[in-house]
């Protein structure tokens, strides 16, 4: 099943977005990954609009990875809005963030984020702890899908 | 009562007595002639008629017959009631044809027959009618009666007319039974009388004699001066003797008592300082008390009490109530002025209607007090008290006030209004050529005195006055009668008369210790100015003064306050500028730290990241030096990221609102250590923590505080074998603290000063690791929580970390001490 699961990373940092892409594919499980490099992007990619439009909406990204600083919408505010909207309500996001500030885990859980990681910042730490997450979120955990499937 | 006493009881019983008796005897005489003549007339005087009327026909016809012997023997056969003296016929001429003594028959009737009247005679024959005559002394009977003789004889045709005489004597017979009759009956009541004359004098013996005895007895009593009478014998009237003797002797005590009273209250009412009047309801006095006397010497004789109040001929006093207490049977009451020993007096009369037995009002007792005195002590504290009033008033007054002038007019108005004097000014001490006193403040209707006169405080004619005086020689003047004032007040004295002024009080006022002015007041009333009110009206003036002095210091500060308001507000506003910019800057600061936490780690994990992929994944294109640097590039990206995590430790420290509650700081301090054991499992330490160690303070700052000192020991004493940490209590000068100890390497007390400042380290990173934020966050914490730390400490002899929680305010140098 997690074959070829899609995941969504939401990050404005590409050092980080390439650690990640690398820590997601240490141990070889292939994944679709898309990356939006702000909050409008993320949404414009989950509701098929500008430069996704016409894009097929039943794909749905299994999982989301969202960075909270972000240019334009910050998390936050990205996780607002899928939440308000039936396409996207069920999908799991991971908030995976340099914060370990208080008001960002009690914002990031009150509207609606599944997990809140501390990205560590020695590398073997986070590899890690992509890792866990990954088999967690992709393999473990039996998620509801919007389109009923 | 009085005319029983005046008159003796004997004579009187006796007098009446006889008066009783003889008057019967008298009537009853009166009554037996009576019945006689009733008797006489009715009896006696009809047998007669009826004789005589028989004879008169039968010795008429026998002698018409000429047949004397007929006639004599008619006569004989009627018997007449008493003894028939005479009976005799007579003729028209007056010749005895007939008699009952032979002798007198053929003579001259008059001449012979006894009592024989010849009118009468005449008269029964004359007019043919039986006549009839009695004597006074009703003892002898006289009837005529005329006779018919007979015809035969010379002259056939005439009636030989005549007399029938008869002369009875009645002083015998029934009248005699009669008369005996009376004299039994006067035998009698006379017998009767002598029978009442005994019972008399036997009652006078036993009743009369004793009872006068006893009205004597009981008018010695009532005079107060006779003992009981003697009784003897015994018996009801005895009873009524002994009762008597008793209810005398009571009597007499109680006389006795009851004039002791009287002399008693008498005594009293004389001497009580109160006149005392009785009147009856014409208002005429029947008593006065010695009071009365000594004040209206005339007392004893004037009739009526209002002539005492010099009111005579039926003038009554208008404000007496007498009339109405009269009238009305109610209490009055009244006051009178009055003159008594050539002073004028107040008296208040109470007058208490007096009712006899049957309720109505015949007499009023008067009761006059002498209250003067009263009224005069009244009236000084009225206008004491009217003055205090002032005083008080002029007292809030100068709270209220807020320039001087405004105090200076207030207070006037107030000693007018107020203090109910006529008028008042406050002239203020000119400093001009005629040391003229210039009128500040006026009340009372003053300004038109004020301007019809001239005063001066300087020594000539208008400055001998009141005010002048007041001022220059600074004590009060009083003139207590204007009109008699002496000379120096003659400038002003008309005008003040006009003005109606008749006493005056100049108060002299001074400002800052120098003479101001005078408040100068007048009243309508000579005498008006009483000493305690005049000590009052001194203390006003100078609480006035006081209060512009105040006043005045006011104004002065007043424009140093608005200077100082001004400078205040500028402060204010600096302040509110700088707080804006410090809340700008802690702003900043948060969103810098926010920064710090999050973009400053970013790089650093990629430094770290990328480091660890070139060794991993490209081992092979590294020597052995190129690899040893990127390991040493991942240690100090992993040594920043522990000293950015401190620094954000150190931060949200001062973001926290520490709350207080109950910490358990042994059990924290045990959680502490097992952690640090856990992290160090081979580390062997002798952990000594002091049980039930507690403290009322934030429990998560209290764990930061712990958790590095206790980091610190467990780190510090790591080189040691037999490392030891201990957690116990101690007594300090800023209160009740707690310390850790341990036995590790110790630091330089010549260091201590930096112990606590950040990035501040006493060891280099190849002895111990550390960031320098550990004390710095401690110290930041302490402080926190009202707390205060420090060290004790040399090397390689261990150190100890004092600390205490809310003590940061006790006085002492922080030195706490085991």
């Amino acid at each position: 099943m997690a074959q070829h699961s899609t995941i969504l990373l939401v990050d404005d940092n590409p050092d980080d977005v390439e650690l990640t892409t690398l820590a997601l594919r240490e141990y070889n499980v292939v994944n679709d990954i898309v990356v939006a490099r702000d909050g409008q992007e993320a949404l414009d990619y989950l509701f098929g609009r500008g430069a996704y439009a016409g894009r097929d909406l039943y794909e749905q990204p299994h999982l989301v990875l969202l960075d909270i600083n972000l240019p334009k919408l910050n998390g936050t505010e990205v996780l607002q809005q899928m939440r308000a909207d039936e396409r996207t309500r069920y999908i799991p996001v991971v908030m995976l963030t340099t914060s370990t500030e208080e008001r960002d885990l009690v914002a990031s859980y009150r509207n609606g984020a599944n997990s809140y990681i501390v990205k560590p910042v020695d590398f073997s730490q986070f590899i890690a702890a992509v890792h866990q997450m990954k088999m967690y979120w992709l393999v473990l955990n039996r998620a509801l899908h919007s389109d009923g499937e | 009562m009085n005319i029983l006493r005046s008159v003796p009881l004997r004579p009187a019983v006796l007098g009446t007595v006889l008066l009783v008796f003889g008057l019967l005897a008298v009537s009853l005489s009166g009554f037996e002639e009576r019945q006689w003549n009733s008797y006489f007339e009715r009896s006696t005087l009809a047998a007669i008629r009826n004789n005589m009327a028989h004879l008169q026909d039968s010795v008429g016809a026998a002698l018409a017959a000429g047949d004397g012997k007929r006639a004599e023997r008619e006569i004989a056969g009627h018997g007449f009631n008493g003894d028939l003296n005479v009976l005799a016929a007579v003729n028209a001429a007056g010749q005895v044809i007939y008699a009952t003594r032979p002798s007198w028959r053929a003579a001259v009737a008059s001449h012979v027959l006894p009592d024989y009247d010849l009118t009468a005679a005449h008269s029964a024959l004359a007019r043919h009618r039986p006549l009839i005559q009695i004597s006074a002394d009703h003892e002898l009977i006289m009837a005529y009666y005329p006779l018919t003789l007979s015809s035969h004889g010379r002259h056939p045709h005439v009636p030989v007319n005549g007399l029938l005489y008869a002369l009875i004597d009645m002083s015998r017979g029934e009248r005699a039974v009669h008369q005996a009759v009376l004299k039994q009956s006067v035998l009698l009541w006379g017998a009767t009388a002598l029978a009442m004359l005994l019972l008399f004098l036997l009652l006078r013996r036993f009743v009369i004699r004793p009872v006068e005895l006893m009205a004597d007895a009981a008018g010695g009593i009532v005079r107060g001066q006779a003992a009981p009478f003697v009784i003897r014998g015994s018996g009801k009237i005895a009873t009524l003797g002994h009762a008597f003797n008793e209810a005398a002797i009571t009597a007499r005590q109680l006389l006795a008592e009851l004039r002791e009273g009287e002399q008693r209250y008498r005594t009293i009412v004389e001497h009580v300082g109160m006149g005392i009047m009785l009147i009856d309801d014409q208002m005429r006095v029947l008593e006065i008390n010695g009071t009365m006397r000594s004040w209206f010497p005339n007392a004893d004789h004037v009739e009526h009490c209002y002539e005492l109040f010099g009111k005579g001929d039926g003038q009554r006093c208008g404000v007496c109530s007498a009339t109405r207490a009269l009238s009305t049977g109610q209490a009055a009451e009244t006051v009178v002025e009055t003159v008594i020993g050539g002073e004028r007096r107040i008296l208040r009369i109470a007058l208490k209607p007096v009712t006899d037995q049957q309720g109505s009002v015949g007499a009023c007792v008067e009761i006059m007090e002498d209250i003067t005195e009263k009224e005069l002590i009244r009236h000084q504290l009225e206008k004491v008290t009217r003055a205090l009033r002032a005083l008080s008033v002029c007292g809030s007054a100068v709270l209220r006030a807020r320039t001087g002038q405004e105090l200076l007019q207030q207070v006037c108005d107030v000693i007018v209004a107020v203090g109910g004097y006529s008028m008042c000014w406050i002239g203020r001490a000119g400093d001009d050529a005629e040391s003229s006193v210039v009128p500040t403040a006026t009340a009372g209707g003053a300004k038109s005195y004020l301007a019809g006169i001239k005063t001066s405080w300087g020594e000539n004619e208008l400055g001998r006055g009141p005010t002048g005086t007041a001022i220059r020689e600074g004590r009060p003047v009083v003139y207590q009668d204007l009109a008699s004032a002496n000379d120096n007040f003659r400038p002003w004295r008309e005008a003040a008369l006009q003005h109606g002024f008749r006493a005056s009080a100049a108060l002299p006022l001074y400002l800052e210790g120098k003479p101001y002015g005078a408040l100068t007041i007048y009243a309508a009333d000579t005498g008006a100015f009483v000493a305690e009110e005049l000590t009052l009206l001194i203390e006003l003036a100078e609480t006035t003064m006081h209060g512009v002095q105040s006043l005045y210091d006011q104004q002065a500060r007043r424009v140093s306050e608005r200077e100082l308001i001004r400078i205040n507000a500028e402060l204010e506003r600096r302040v509110e500028a700088r707080t804006a910019e410090l809340a700008h800057i802690n702003k900043e600061l948060e969103a810098f730290t926010y920064s710090v936490s999050h973009d400053l780690r970013a790089p650093l994990r990629a430094i770290d990241g990328f480091s660890q992929i070139l060794v991993q994944k490209h081992a092979d294109a590294l020597d052995a030096q190129a690899t040893d640097y990127l390991h040493r590039v991942r240690r100090a990206t992993q040594r920043m990221d522990r000293l950015i995590d401190d620094l954000l430790g150190l931060s949200r420290i001062n973001r926290y609102r520490p709350h207080a509650e109950s910490v358990d700081i042994s059990a924290m301090a045990g959680e502490l250590c097992r952690e640090l054991q856990d992290a160090e499992p081979q580390r062997r330490v002798g952990l000594a923590i002091a049980p039930g160690l507690s403290a009322q303070t934030d429990a998560h700052l209290a764990r930061i505080v712990l958790a590095n000192l206790l980091g610190n020991a467990w780190k510090y004493s790591a080189k040691r074998a037999d490392a030891r940490i201990e957690l116990d209590a101690c007594r300090g000068d800023r209160g009740d603290g707690f310390v850790i100890r341990d036995n590790g390497v110790g630091f330089d007390m010549k260091y201590a000063d930096k112990l606590f400042a950040p990035f501040q380290r006493l060891h280099g990173p190849s002895e111990f690791e550390g960031t320098g934020i550990g004390l710095a966050t401690v110290q930041r914490a302490i402080e926190r929580l009202h707390g205060h730390v420090r060290a004790e400490a040399a090397p390689d002899q261990g150190a100890a970390f004092f600390f205490c929680f809310n003590c940061e305010h006790a006085d002492g140098d922080g030195r706490e001490g085991g």
